[in-house]
């Protein structure tokens, strides 16, 4: 598998007060799939996501991307992961407000040594006509888009969502949604979009139901409707 | 409120670095200001005080004819003066001189210590500078000039209590030079001549000039010399006001830029947490409660930095007391005494500067809705196009709006540098100037070495044995109204190869017209062109020239003119000297000379002057570069903090530390450039500020003007400015690695 997590332990406090972020959690994410991890507010989402993007560490067991053992890297090593590897979008954008939409898309494209051209990106994406507004120019749904292209310049093997529609209305959330499904297909880049959104699930090649930190259900979704179908 | 309050505490941790450095500089520039001007207090009323209790002259002069006992005591009567004949007598064995006093009685009274008043025939008090020096203690046989003096106590006399040998000298020399007072016997058995002199204290002013009119009258006045100067006087009298002028005007100024700073970071500190405003009121929390709350983040830093640099303020005015009293005069007991104002400014002003800041930012800041808190809408940003659609690296793009997007924190950042570049420049720029002073101030105009004062006045038609290559001089002092400065008016022999001067526009000096130094010019206010009055000293008689051009010399209040006109401006029936020049030493008879000035060992002590001021630099250049490392700390603690989530945000894109640190940090570097730039003017201008009273005390002009010298202090201030930059940068570098790149994260959850 692309993906896979095996016996995932991350606690906070001590003693009574110990908080059991991740539980023993085991997941397994295949290559080119688009993955949507689902669970309440304190299940242990964030924190699987946060040692997925090489953020955090876990404290016991371990998460192997692409056949590299994240538990086993320096901190370097994560450094250069998420550099190369690792496309993040974020629920608020957090784009850099002194840079155009196409700066900013640029700003990732340069560290990187073979990068997407930006400017056909953002064109592919649906910002051809906005590559010189600023962020606080742009809607929230033209934001999401480009940090989706931020994110996807670099060509990640791996692009992780952190509530990507949680800011949106319901128009922009299905049409950031597609440009999701447009990546997936165009580039084959494995997906992890992390909600507590039920609704998106139905766009998921497999979904992950966290609860208290244990994975309570992996499954493969066989009934995958497009974005543009669901009702959000 | 009690639970609000609980977060202050969360809130030093989290901004500790604020909250230390803000109270460290609140300290320090506290502590300057109170022993500033504590340090001024207890010189002048020591000063005052002593000058009182030993009943110091308002003046001391010489006449022609003596005075007889009984016209003193009508004198006295008539013009409601204390008035004696003082004398004194010169002992010299090779280099060294010792003064011989008999006790005066009215005028200029003395003190001993440690000891007893001699009694006895060859015991004597003696200065404790010339003392200590010379390896002397109380009890000690001194042999001196064949005579074995027996030591009873130390001395100071009232009007020696800055230890010049001639009044006309500008520096002391305690290892070649003292004071003994003995008793009558003593006095009259030792062989040396005795000068005489009349000192007089007016116990009203405006009799001055009546007495003077009087005494020369009957007694044609020899020499006058008013106790302004007098720098035997004048200098203890005016040290004191020289330190609380520059309490005055050089303390404020440092005090009001620094606090300014703190104002700047605390104002920003409070907008940062707009979105927890804007939680408070939508929590029902009422505008006043969160005022009162934030106020205390303004009272932190002000109270407990005012506090403890009132408790630092005690070491500092000791030391500085210290340092000018028993560096530059005879020993004295003092106690420091405070400057209950500066006390009261340091200790309330920053605390009332810092609340009113949170008050006014909070309250402008809550006129806002709690959604445009919530929404942070009012940060410090602004869309700047310059360079959208130019085909540079983002990087570079990034840092240019960085600077031009947030005008705040450019300006803080500018400023703040500023302010850092100042108070480091300011103690190279005034060591520079020293330096400067001491290697080429007194010989910029003087081609001359050897300066021999005759003790009679010469004839032009007979120049003395052995002078053969020297040239005479007349040199004549005259007073100028309301300045406590004379002039000296050289009259020059024209053909003389040692005057070959120039003005200061390049023109040559036809000694036919009369040309001021530059230091005159500005101690007089007078140009080229302008008509400068004096007074002669003796007769009062007024003359007035019209000024023909400005000599660069910032040492010396001279005017020059030919000996001709200076022989007239002087009364004298044809062309007199009473002083050579030369360039080598001359044979010249030891009978016929009063003094011999070397202007190489001039410079010299001057240097030995300079040293005690040269420490001041030095504790100058220290506070500032301390100052400078705490600012810069505080302008780059300022910068990480507003960039958290950029910071962040760029972690978790894969940016390394050193790419983070070029684009978020490393693009001050043009702001503490342009810092540094703008300081440099403001540094030469309060560094004229700070010495401009060397101009009418010691008749010194310190030019403060950009030369490759002061190029130099520049350049190395810039280097200790780059470094605290980079040190400052290696701490925050250390903060930036701490930030969690869940940071960025969290920003998001906390909308969820």
């Amino acid at each position: 598998m692309f993906i896979e997590g095996k016996n995932l332990v991350k606690k906070y406090g001590k003693g009574d007060a110990t908080v059991w972020a991740l539980n023993h959690a085991d997941f397994q994410i295949g290559k080119g799939e688009i993955a949507v991890i689902l669970g309440p507010s304190g299940s242990g989402k964030s924190t699987l996501l946060n040692i997925l993007g090489g953020l955090d560490t876990a404290d016991e067991g371990s998460i192997t991307v692409d056949g590299e053992k994240l538990s086993d890297m320096s901190q370097k090593a994560l450094e250069k992961y998420r550099r190369n590897d690792l496309g993040f979008v974020f629920q608020s954008y957090n784009l850099t407000p002194d840079l155009t939409a196409l700066e900013n898309v640029e700003m990732t494209a340069e560290l990187t040594a073979d990068p997407l051209n930006t400017a056909e990106l953002m064109e592919k994406l649906g910002l051809g006509d906005h590559l010189h507004h600023f962020p606080k120019e742009l809607s929230g749904g033209q934001q999401q888009r480009v940090a989706i292209a931020r994110a996807m310049v670099k060509k990640p093997k791996l692009l992780l969502c952190d509530e990507l529609t949680g800011a949106l209305d319901s128009k922009s959330s299905k049409e950031v949604l597609q440009l999701i499904e447009q990546v997936n297909r165009d580039y084959g880049t494995t997906i992890v979009i992390i909600t507590h959104n039920e609704l998106i699930a139905g766009m998921a090649d497999r979904v992950l139901r966290i609860k208290d930190g244990k994975v309570v259900s992996d499954t493969v979704n066989n009934a995958k409707i497009k974005a543009e179908e669901m009702e959000l | 409120m009690k639970t609000l309050n609980k977060r202050i505490k969360r809130n030093i941790k989290n901004n500790l670095s604020f909250y230390l450095i803000s109270t460290i500089l609140t300290m320090l520039i506290s502590a300057f200001i109170v022993a500033a001007a504590s340090t001024g207090n207890t010189l002048t009323d020591l000063i005052q005080d002593y000058m009182k209790r030993l009943k110091v002259e308002n003046a001391e002069f010489s006449t022609y004819k003596t005075i007889p006992d009984d016209e003193i005591t009508r004198l006295e009567k008539e013009y409601d003066v204390l008035l004696e004949e003082n004398s004194y007598k010169d002992i010299k064995e090779g280099e060294k001189t010792l003064r011989v006093f008999n006790n005066h009685t009215k005028v200029n009274l003395s003190e001993t210590r440690d000891g007893i008043e001699p009694i006895g025939f060859l015991e004597v008090t003696i200065t404790e500078n010339y003392a200590k020096e010379n390896g002397i203690s109380v009890n000690d046989v001194y042999s001196f000039d064949g005579m074995e003096f027996i030591v009873t106590g130390y001395t100071t006399k009232g009007d020696y209590l800055f230890m010049l040998k001639d009044a006309g000298d500008m520096f002391r020399d305690n290892v070649n030079f003292g004071i003994i007072n003995v008793t009558a016997e003593t006095y009259d058995r030792i062989d040396a001549e005795e000068k005489t002199f009349y000192a007089v204290i007016y116990n009203r002013q405006d009799n001055e000039l009546n007495f003077r009119k009087k005494v020369n009258a009957d007694y044609i006045m020899k020499s006058y010399i008013a106790k302004e100067s007098n720098p035997r006087i004048s200098s203890p009298e005016s040290e004191g006001e020289g330190v609380s002028g520059m309490a005055k005007k050089l303390s404020p100024i440092l005090f009001i830029i620094v606090i300014a700073l703190v104002v700047m970071v605390l104002g920003r500190m409070i907008r940062s947490e707009q979105t927890l405003l804007g939680t408070f009121m939508a929590l029902g929390v009422t505008r006043s409660e969160i005022i009162r709350h934030y106020v205390i983040y303004g009272i932190i830093p002000g109270i407990a930095g005012s506090v403890l640099g009132l408790g630092l303020s005690v070491p500092f005015t000791k030391a500085f007391s210290a340092f000018y009293i028993e560096n530059d005069y005879e020993k004295l007991i003092y106690e420091t005494e405070y400057n209950i104002p500066a006390c009261l400014v340091a200790l309330i002003l920053p605390s009332l500067l810092y609340v009113l800041t949170v008050l006014i930012v909070s309250r402008k800041l809550l006129k806002a809705s709690a959604i445009e808190l919530l929404n942070n809408t009012g940060k410090d940003t602004k869309t700047i196009n310059i360079l959208k659609e130019r085909r540079i690296r983002t990087g570079l793009k990034l840092k240019v709006r960085s600077i031009v997007g947030h005008p705040g924190r450019s300006a803080v950042t500018v400023l703040g540098v500023m302010i850092a570049s100042i108070l480091l420049l300011l103690g190279f720029v005034m060591k520079t100037l020293m330096t400067d002073m001491v290697e080429n101030g007194i010989k910029e105009t003087i081609g001359y070495e050897y300066l021999y004062y005759l003790n009679y006045l010469g004839d032009m038609d007979t120049i003395p044995e052995g002078s053969e290559g020297a040239s005479p001089v007349l040199t004549v002092y005259y007073e100028i109204p309301s300045s406590t400065n004379q002039v000296n008016i050289w009259g020059v022999d024209k053909s003389s190869e040692y005057f070959k001067m120039k003005t200061m526009d390049g023109e040559d000096v036809d000694l036919n017209g009369y040309y001021i130094t530059n230091v005159a010019s500005n101690v007089w206010k007078v140009k080229k062109g302008d008509t400068l009055t004096f007074y002669s000293i003796a007769d009062l008689s007024e003359h007035s020239v019209e000024i023909s051009g400005i000599i660069d010399d910032n040492m010396h209040t001279y005017m020059y003119t030919s000996i001709e006109n200076a022989s007239r401006l002087a009364g004298f029936d044809g062309v007199h000297y009473n002083a050579m020049v030369s360039g080598t030493s001359i044979p010249i008879s030891a009978d016929i000379v009063a003094s011999t000035v070397v202007m190489s060992e001039h410079s010299a002590l001057f240097e030995e002057l300079m040293g005690p001021i040269d420490a001041v630099v030095y504790i100058i250049i220290v506070f500032g570069a301390l100052l400078c490392i705490f600012i810069m700390y505080l302008v780059i603690n300022m910068i990480v903090g507003e960039s958290k989530t950029g910071i962040s945000v760029m972690k978790v894109l894969g940016f390394s530390k050193k790419e983070i640190g070029s684009r978020v940090l490393d693009v001050n570097m043009i702001l503490v450039i342009i810092g540094f730039l703008v300081g440099i003017p403001l540094t030469f201008k309060v560094a004229e500020v700070g010495f401009a009273d060397t101009i009418e005390e010691f008749g010194i002009y310190f030019k403060a003007e950009l030369n490759l010298r002061t190029a130099v202090g520049l350049l190395i201030g810039f280097v200790i400015i780059f470094i605290a930059y980079e040190i400052s940068l290696l701490l925050q570098k250390r903060k930036i690695a701490k930030i969690n790149m869940v940071e960025a994260l969290k920003e998001n959850r906390r909308n969820e």
